[in-house]
């Protein structure tokens, strides 16, 4: 990989362990694939492609392109040219990008974020399927947009990936009740596998409503969930703090002791409780990262990449 | 625990700013967090902590830190003063002569300090001690101190003076030293019997001990040396006292010694417990004599004596009198210039005889020279108790004098002796013969009326001795002092700039006091060199003090020292200002690095 996408990286992921460890993952899914049959990889069906596949009779509205111009003249019938279409592998990679994202740790958590989407986007891309980087809530300031939802396909469109991931910013409000909803919609056909990265910051109930639409699209999902070590816990010393929301500037006047630190992680793990439980239910893969750990380290048991090829993330 | 300036707690209403401060003051920590999604729900629940404006303060551990430092810094103001009870110990050490006196393992200075530096070693570190010596005159050589190994290199430079002991004195000054209402151990080392020191000044809170040293009593010394001219004739004389103080005979050789040259040297035999008079006629030279007893006792500092031979030519005698009895018998002293006054012309004294004697009447104020009177008239009332009682027949004007042989017929009645005359004799209630020499003037008041019965040999024989006695040498030469009495020079502008080198050589300091040459730390005995531009003289100082060569330590006490039960628990404040400052100083520190942590992103 060329030294010019290191700029969109963290400091940290910039030494050759972290690429040696994409390497290695690229490895190790390419054995994978050998090994499955072709049917399992690849969808035969007609359509549009430059393998022959026979003709049928010519509907109103056809495309005129592939009328077969030879047997209208020999047998004056309309016949249409029929050819094998082979579907490609559709990875929508779903890119958190409100101002919650920034994290309490300097905007630790978007750049573990946007590191973990190139890392993925590269995985994919190097294995010939089709990407589609999103970030929610949209911008159209983008050189590569989400708007005109051109997947990418092929690892020269590397360049395109980094481009994005320089020009995205942790600043937008939250919209997935909006945002992620529109985008379903939009194309529920491609939608066959979406990696969702965010913080999920929002009340379980919205959260499990756009998950469900995401199901209702037939689409294999896995969400991964950022979580700076603060968030989680915090170091009671009694004083009173005034907690500011990254998002809507709202504030809040509480006192930070032991008492209300037992309350808050109580909440805290209720609701994840609650999003876990969910994802359990309806086959959704959760991954957790704590984003003070090396997540691309080998040598850490719960590495997100291992998590990721362990969930089949990219299988058919 | 108690403030030496308890109005600093006049500053304590500066708390309430820094309440006020921190109940107005925006103090909360800001916190950006992601979303107010789980927050709110806290601030939702009743069982949250929520946050009031006594909590801004109550939780704040600054406003406490800040609260303990301005506490501290009131309390440093306020000066506390803890209290603690220590002893304070006065240790009054005998340096007198009779501390030179040879025991078994050193003299018995040594055994003092030994006892000393025993007391202090079993002393707590806390108790405080004061050294106070004693001699003719009492020195604090070492103030109150917690000081041990300073008290002992203080106890360890305690030299011995040839000075007799004056206890009372020291006990006073230590007296001094205890604070009111405060109790104040004192221990006496001495050679002496403890009921020596006599009377304690009224205060209770001290407590006395004493330690006895010393074991000896086998000592020989001399105990008087008169010198003067001889009765008849022109010679130079002086009476020398040598006293036995034990129980058996004393064998020893007298030894006189002038110019570096043995002059005499004969072996003496003194009788026990008794004294024997060297009477010493017709020297050659002026120059100064050392007699030495040599003997084998325990003080040899007594056995030794100094003194200067002078002769009696060229002296002046000035006699008020109307008796030509009187003129007659003086105008046959072949050594004296007489001058004479009618009675009436007492008060015209020139002040510049050697002699001065009145018939009859006191001076109004007595004349630098030898004075003798005889019966003054005031108040004139006869003494009608005629019979002798009691005499003192070791004084040199009584020895040898049959005294009965006076006739009292006459005598004058006096009411009222002057505070420096000594009775050397005396009737039941009155007394005859006074004697004292103040400011080394000799003086002598007779009662009996001695100028009309003067051809009677006897009374011949006593005025001839109070001349000799009154008038030992030439007024500038009369230089035998004791040990520890101050040196006198007068007439300072005639002798120009003046150096005192002490027995051993070494020069002494000088004070002046009211025009004179006061020299006061006579403290070793022998020949003192005077030198001037009129060239040098000299004075002898000698201890003659039969109360300091007959110490006698109590035999079987020696040990006694070794229980001294300390109980004086005075109580002292000591100031622990230092303390809270540095703990004011502190806490800024903390609250510095309290405030720095928490600013720190």
């Amino acid at each position: 990989m060329s030294d010019r996408y290191f700029q969109t990286l963290s400091a940290d992921l910039t030494d050759a362990q972290f690429f040696k460890t994409l390497d290695r993952l690229r490895l190790s899914y390419l054995r994978r694939k050998r090994g499955w049959t072709g049917g399992e990889r690849v969808v035969r069906r007609v359509g549009a492609s430059i393998e022959f596949a026979g003709h049928r009779s010519y509907d109103p509205g056809d495309d005129l392109r592939y009328l077969d111009w030879h047997l209208l003249a020999r047998l004056d019938e309309p016949y249409i040219k029929t050819y094998q279409e082979q579907e490609y592998y559709y990875v929508h990679i779903i890119l958190d990008a409100s101002a919650s994202m920034f994290g309490m740790r300097e905007g630790r958590k978007f750049q573990v974020a946007k590191d973990m989407a190139f890392a993925l986007s590269y995985l994919t891309l190097i294995n010939d399927d089709r990407l589609m980087l999103v970030r929610i809530p949209d911008s159209t300031d983008l050189p590569y947009r989400t708007a005109s939802r051109a997947f990418l396909l092929g690892r020269h469109q590397m360049p395109a990936v980094n481009r994005f991931m320089s020009h995205v910013h942790a600043d937008g409000l939250s919209s997935f009740e909006t945002g992620l909803a529109r985008y379903i919609h939009t194309d529920r056909r491609h939608l066959n596998r979406a990696v969702l990265l965010s913080d999920f910051q929002q009340p379980v109930a919205q959260i499990t409503n756009q998950l469900s639409q995401f199901l209702s699209a037939n689409c294999q999902l896995t969400i991964i969930r950022l979580i700076d070590p603060e968030e989680r816990t915090f170091e009671p010393d009694r004083m009173q703090v005034r907690v500011k929301d990254l998002e809507n500037g709202e504030e809040r006047l509480l006192t930070l002791d032991e008492n209300n630190k037992k309350q808050y992680e109580q909440l805290f793990n209720e609701h994840r409780a609650a999003l876990m439980a969910f994802c359990t239910h309806h086959g959704i893969s959760y991954i957790e990262c704590d984003t003070s750990q090396k997540w691309y380290d080998p040598s850490y048991e719960d590495a997100l990449l291992h998590q990721l090829i362990q969930n089949h993330i990219f299988q058919a | 625990m108690t403030f030496a300036n308890p109005w600093a707690f006049l500053l304590l209403p500066a708390i309430i700013p820094l309440i006020l401060l921190y109940l107005f003051k925006e103090v909360e920590r800001k916190m950006a967090v992601p979303s107010l999604l789980f927050w709110k729900s806290l601030e939702n629940r009743p069982s949250a902590s929520k946050s009031t404006r006594m909590q801004r303060f109550i939780t704040e551990p600054l406003f406490w830190l800040q609260l303990l430092v301005l506490l501290f810094i009131i309390g440093t103001l306020a000066e506390p003063l803890i209290q603690k009870s220590v002893r304070k110990v006065v240790l009054i050490l005998d340096i007198s002569a009779s501390m030179q006196t040879r025991e078994a393992g050193g003299n018995r200075l040594t055994l003092a300090k030994a006892e000393a530096h025993r007391i202090i070693n079993n002393l707590e570190e806390t108790d405080q001690v004061a050294i106070i010596t004693s001699a003719i005159q009492p020195e604090r050589v070492l103030d109150f101190t917690v000081n041990k190994d300073l008290t002992r290199n203080k106890i360890a430079g305690i030299e011995a003076e040839d000075t007799p002991t004056r206890l009372h004195e020291a006990l006073t000054l230590a007296t001094t030293m205890a604070d009111a209402d405060k109790v104040l151990d004192v221990i006496i080392i001495s050679d002496q019997p403890e009921e020596r020191p006599g009377r304690l000044p009224d205060q209770t809170s001290i407590n006395l001990h004493a330690i006895t040293v010393g074991q000896t009593d086998v000592n020989v010394g001399f105990v008087a040396f008169h010198p003067g001219s001889a009765v008849f004739g022109p010679g130079v004389a002086g009476d020398l006292i040598l006293r036995n103080y034990q129980s058996k005979p004393s064998l020893g050789r007298l030894h006189m010694i002038q110019d570096n040259q043995s002059i005499l040297n004969e072996p003496m035999e003194l009788p026990p417990g008794g004294s024997v008079p060297i009477i010493i006629e017709d020297l050659d030279s002026r120059a100064p004599v050392e007699i030495i007893f040599e003997t084998n006792d325990s003080l040899a500092l007594d056995n030794r004596a100094y003194f200067l031979p002078v002769s009696n030519q060229n002296k002046t005698l000035q006699v008020f009198t109307d008796t030509p009895a009187l003129v007659l018998l003086l105008n046959q002293l072949e050594d004296f210039q007489v001058s004479v006054l009618p009675l009436s012309g007492h008060a015209d004294a020139d002040q510049s005889h050697d002699v001065y004697i009145y018939d009859g009447v006191v001076p109004d104020s007595y004349p630098d020279g030898g004075v003798i009177v005889f019966a003054p008239t005031d108040p004139g009332q006869p003494l009608t108790d005629i019979e002798i009682y009691d005499w003192s027949p070791d004084h040199p004007i009584l020895r040898d004098v049959v005294l009965e042989r006076i006739s009292l017929s006459g005598a004058a009645l006096i009411t009222q002796p002057p505070p420096w005359a000594t009775v050397i004799a005396q009737t039941q209630e009155h007394p005859l013969i006074l004697a004292g020499d103040p400011a080394s003037s000799r003086r002598v008041i007779f009662a009996p009326d001695l100028i009309r019965q003067i051809e009677s040999p006897t009374a011949l024989l006593l005025f001839l001795k109070t001349l000799a006695w009154v008038n030992p040498g030439t007024r500038s030469d009369r230089r035998q002092l004791k040990t520890g009495d101050p040196f006198v020079q007068r007439a300072i502008s005639d002798t120009g700039k003046i150096t005192i080198l002490s027995p051993s050589g070494i020069p002494l300091p000088i004070m002046y006091q009211n025009e004179s040459l006061h020299r006061s730390h006579t403290n070793k005995s022998g020949i003192y060199t005077v030198q001037s531009e009129l060239g040098d003289r000299y004075f002898a100082a000698n201890l003659f003090n039969e109360i300091e060569s007959d110490i006698r330590p109590p035999r079987g006490r020696q040990n006694e020292g070794l229980n001294v039960d300390l109980n004086s628990q005075a109580v002292i404040d000591t100031a622990y200002w230092r303390w809270t400052l540095w703990a004011a100083m502190g806490g800024v520190l903390i609250c510095w690095f309290y405030q720095a942590r928490r600013q720190r992103p």
